[in-house]
């Protein structure tokens, strides 16, 4: 790893560490408030709060990415590749489902999906390239 | 694509972090490199060519 890299990749875990813990802090607040009050109007201002930070740490992802070396870039981008067209495959055939009848999912799920083929991505593309 | 870096190196007795340091990219991407599995952009290899004091074609074969 050289130096610059190096230091790249402590400022994005430090950046992430500190958004997970702006998100946790601002995460239990809200789901209390908005819980404790389910007729309220604001609520809906109040609860995307805890995404502010999780913006931060997108910003930092693509940060790291922009200052990662070519290979690096190419691996990140077969493995987000592998990641979008999985994600369209697996919400659309469920979205077909649905519509003949499977329960209808949580949007919360989408992201989880998306990771999980992300990391399956990002393995492949590893071993095709290190 | 074949080429000379490991050789380059070992004459320099350089490791790959060495390396990746004065070309500014990762280790895993040097070794990459010099197994062949990647070939590098002509930016980098310019780069790599500067480093050596070679020309590129010296550095980087076709394959046969």
């Amino acid at each position: 790893m050289s130096v610059d890299e190096e230091t790249a990749r402590r400022r994005y875990n430090r950046d992430m560490v500190l958004g997970f813990i702006a998100y946790g802090a601002l995460l239990v607040p809200c789901l209390f408030i908005i819980d404790a009050n389910p007729d309220a109007g604001w609520r809906y201002a109040l609860a995307p709060l805890p995404m502010i930070p999780a913006v931060f740490m997108v910003m930092a992802y693509v940060r790291y990415y922009r200052t990662a070396d070519e290979l690096q870039q190419r691996i990140a981008l077969e493995s987000l590749a592998f990641a979008f067209g999985g994600t369209f495959l697996v919400t659309f055939t469920y979205g077909f489902l649905d519509h003949a009848g499977l329960p209808r999912i949580n949007w919360w799920f989408v992201w989880p999906v998306m990771s999980t083929l992300w990391i399956i991505g990002g393995f492949l593309a590893r071993k095709r390239w290190l | 694509m074949t080429n000379t870096l490991r050789e380059l190196r070992a004459e320099r007795g350089w490791t790959q972090a060495d390396l990746s340091e004065e070309l500014g990219v990762s280790r895993q991407t040097v070794n990459a490199i010099e197994t062949g599995k990647y070939d590098p952009s002509l930016p980098l290899a310019f780069r790599i060519a500067a480093l050596f004091d070679r020309p590129i074609e010296a550095i980087f074969h076709p394959d046969a």
